[in-house]
């Protein structure tokens, strides 16, 4: 038996496999990437919290009970480019962000004119926040409660 | 909304098709090297045989039951993370099975890649318990900082004198420098996590576009650097330093804001110049520094030798150079495909097992499996840094501890691999998952763990 052969065999057999490897995570990565497309479209539907409408103010789409589904992120205001659009007319057309991050609601009012209330106290702008559990919103006339 | 999912076990067949193969691979190493030591020796190598199946057995086992376990908590996603690690690690136990024989690999085996494996599988198997690391945080940090600490303090010194261990009674010793680097990235991750969002709006602008934010958003982290970096050079341990910068700068980028980052980052690189300045005025630049910028800035001159033509009586092969000379030559050697596992040469290359396991990588595996190598590090890296990406927004705490995780994988490799191959000075850093170190490789597994716990957890969230 040529172990020198044998051995050289051995090498490039090693060598083969191991680009082989290298070739089938690349595959997975591919596989990964093409599913992935279909998964974007499943995850925007997830909600992870709920906005429901306590007092509806000056908006007349928007009754008492009425539930806004929230994603990580979600816009308000009155400006139809807003995730929520509230159209009563002390709110402004971008109001607020509501964030998610997993743990803890966070709110940013974007330099409102007239400011949000949570839990009746006036809400400092300009800085994201953590909101207290069960946290009535106040935007414009338009109370609202946040679920979990 | 958030409901546990319900682990059904998952097939995972990409992770099993290349676990396979790489398994395989682990065979025909440990089989190759033993064959080839014998038949060096003129020997039959027929009966060596059977003692190379059980490091090669012991392996495979280790990394597909890891795999079995994936599957059976019904982990669905990131089939990539775990073939790299493994690839890499099976690389580096035949590497030392051939330079250190059956204790290099069992010590390998037994204090770094069982363990290891068991603090991944801990971590992947209840992802809770990462919070759980976030609230012991600080004092995680401490403990982490105090090791290096006490080691220059009572430490014991290796083969190069260096104080790097601690040894505690009858245990055998550990290495500090590692579990520091671990520890800081979790207490940054922490810190800035709680503080830094509040400095976001608090910021004085200085100098019209950068911004500083409050002291104490910044001031513990520089602290723990500094502390950290008294002790490691105390103990002559320059690449750790290194390393933990570089994973400190990585970490105040992500974390803060760009303008933020920049000015803090310009203080303290005005900081380390003042000092610079008046340390090389006041306090010679440690020998050992010197001669391994002389030595990377030619590896053959005599000037460290015989300095102004007066011998020191250091000879050659004592110099700083012939490291790096060395490694030169073994990579060369090696060529494309390598002089073959068992036929080269890799004793002639100082601490080939640990700072310099590239070279002998090179030398025996060839060129070919040293770029391959390098593919699966930049794999690694890129998985990491994707699952930074792909993160639900906000979640600061976790999303710097991959930050952190990813610059220490990253610095880590580039430094050395650029030092074994005089592209930058040695830093006495080793490789993850390659080199020799009981403590490096649970460390680094325990990093891989947190990165497969956030998947796990992510996977959780989506449902």
């Amino acid at each position: 038996m040529d172990w020198h052969t044998l051995l050289f065999a051995a090498r490039w057999a090693i060598i083969a496999l191991f680009y082989v490897v290298l070739l089938v995570l690349l595959v997975g990565v591919y596989r990964e990437a093409t599913a992935r497309v279909g998964q974007k479209e499943a995850e925007a539907a997830v909600t992870y919290g709920r906005l429901r409408v306590i007092h509806p103010g000056g908006d007349p789409r928007v009754a008492a009970g009425t539930i806004f589904n929230l994603k990580t992120e979600t816009s308000l205001g009155a400006g139809q480019d807003n995730d929520i659009v509230l159209g009563d007319s002390f709110v402004s057309a971008h109001h607020l962000q509501l964030r998610w991050d997993g743990a803890v609601w966070w709110l940013e009012d974007l330099n409102s004119k007239n400011g949000t209330l949570v839990n009746r106290q006036p809400w400092a702008p300009g800085r994201r926040q953590p909101l207290p559990r069960a946290a009535v919103i106040t935007v414009g006339e338009v109370v609202m409660e946040l679920l979990e | 909304m958030r409901s546990q999912s319900i682990s059904k076990p998952t097939t995972r067949l990409i992770e099993a098709t290349a676990l396979t193969m790489i398994g395989v691979i682990a065979i025909l190493g440990f089989l190759s090297v033993a064959a080839a030591t014998q038949v060096r020796q003129g020997q039959d190598p027929l009966p060596a045989l059977p003692g190379a199946l059980v490091p090669a057995g012991l392996i495979a086992g280790l990394l597909a039951g890891f795999h079995l376990f994936l599957r059976v908590r019904g982990m669905r996603s990131e089939q990539i993370i775990w073939p790299a690690v493994s690839l890499l690690s099976v690389v580096g136990a035949v590497m030392l099975w051939r330079l250190g024989g059956s204790d290099s690999v069992f010590q390998q085996l037994g204090r770094g890649l069982f363990p290891g494996v068991v603090v991944a599988g801990l971590l992947v198997a209840k992802p809770q318990r990462i919070e759980a690391v976030r609230r012991w945080a600080p004092i995680i940090g401490l403990v982490g900082l105090m090791l290096p600490v006490v080691t220059a303090l009572f430490g014991v010194g290796d083969e190069t004198g260096a104080r790097l261990a601690l040894k505690l009674g009858p245990l055998p010793a550990i290495q500090t420098s590692e579990p520091i680097k671990l520890a800081m990235i979790i207490f940054l991750a922490w810190y800035v996590a709680e503080q830094g969002r509040a400095a976001e709006g608090r910021a004085w602008p200085v100098l019209g576009w950068m911004r500083i934010p409050a002291l104490r958003y910044f001031v513990p982290g520089v602290l723990f650097v500094a502390v950290a970096t008294l002790a490691l050079v105390s103990m002559s341990d320059y690449g750790a330093v290194l390393i933990l910068g570089a994973i400190f700068v990585a970490m105040l980028y992500a974390g803060f804001d760009t303008r933020v980052f920049v000015t803090i980052a310009a203080i303290g690189l005005g900081l380390a110049v003042i000092t610079g300045l008046i340390l090389s005025l006041t306090w010679e630049v440690p020998v050992v520094i010197r001669y391994r910028f002389l030595a990377f800035l030619n590896p053959w001159s005599t000037a460290m030798i015989a300095p102004n033509g007066q011998p020191t009586g250091i000879t050659i092969a004592e110099g700083p150079g012939y490291q790096i000379q060395q490694a030169i030559y073994a990579v060369i050697a090696g060529g494309v495909i390598g002089r073959g596992l068992g036929f080269g040469s890799p004793d002639y290359v100082p601490l080939a097992h640990s700072d310099f396991i590239l070279a002998a990588i090179l030398e025996e595996f060839g060129a070919i499996i040293g770029v391959a190598i390098l593919f699966l590090f930049a794999v690694l890296l890129l998985r990491i840094f994707r699952l930074v990406a792909l993160l639900p927004a906000g979640q600061i705490f976790e999303r710097l501890l991959l930050v952190g995780i990813g610059a220490h994988l990253f610095t880590q490799v580039f430094v050395m691999a650029g030092g074994t191959l005089n592209l930058l000075p040695v830093t006495g850093v080793t490789i993850p998952f390659l080199s020799q170190g009981g403590v490096a490789l649970l460390i680094n597994l325990a990093e891989v763990g947190i990165v497969l716990a956030l998947t796990r957890r992510r996977e959780g969230l989506r449902q």
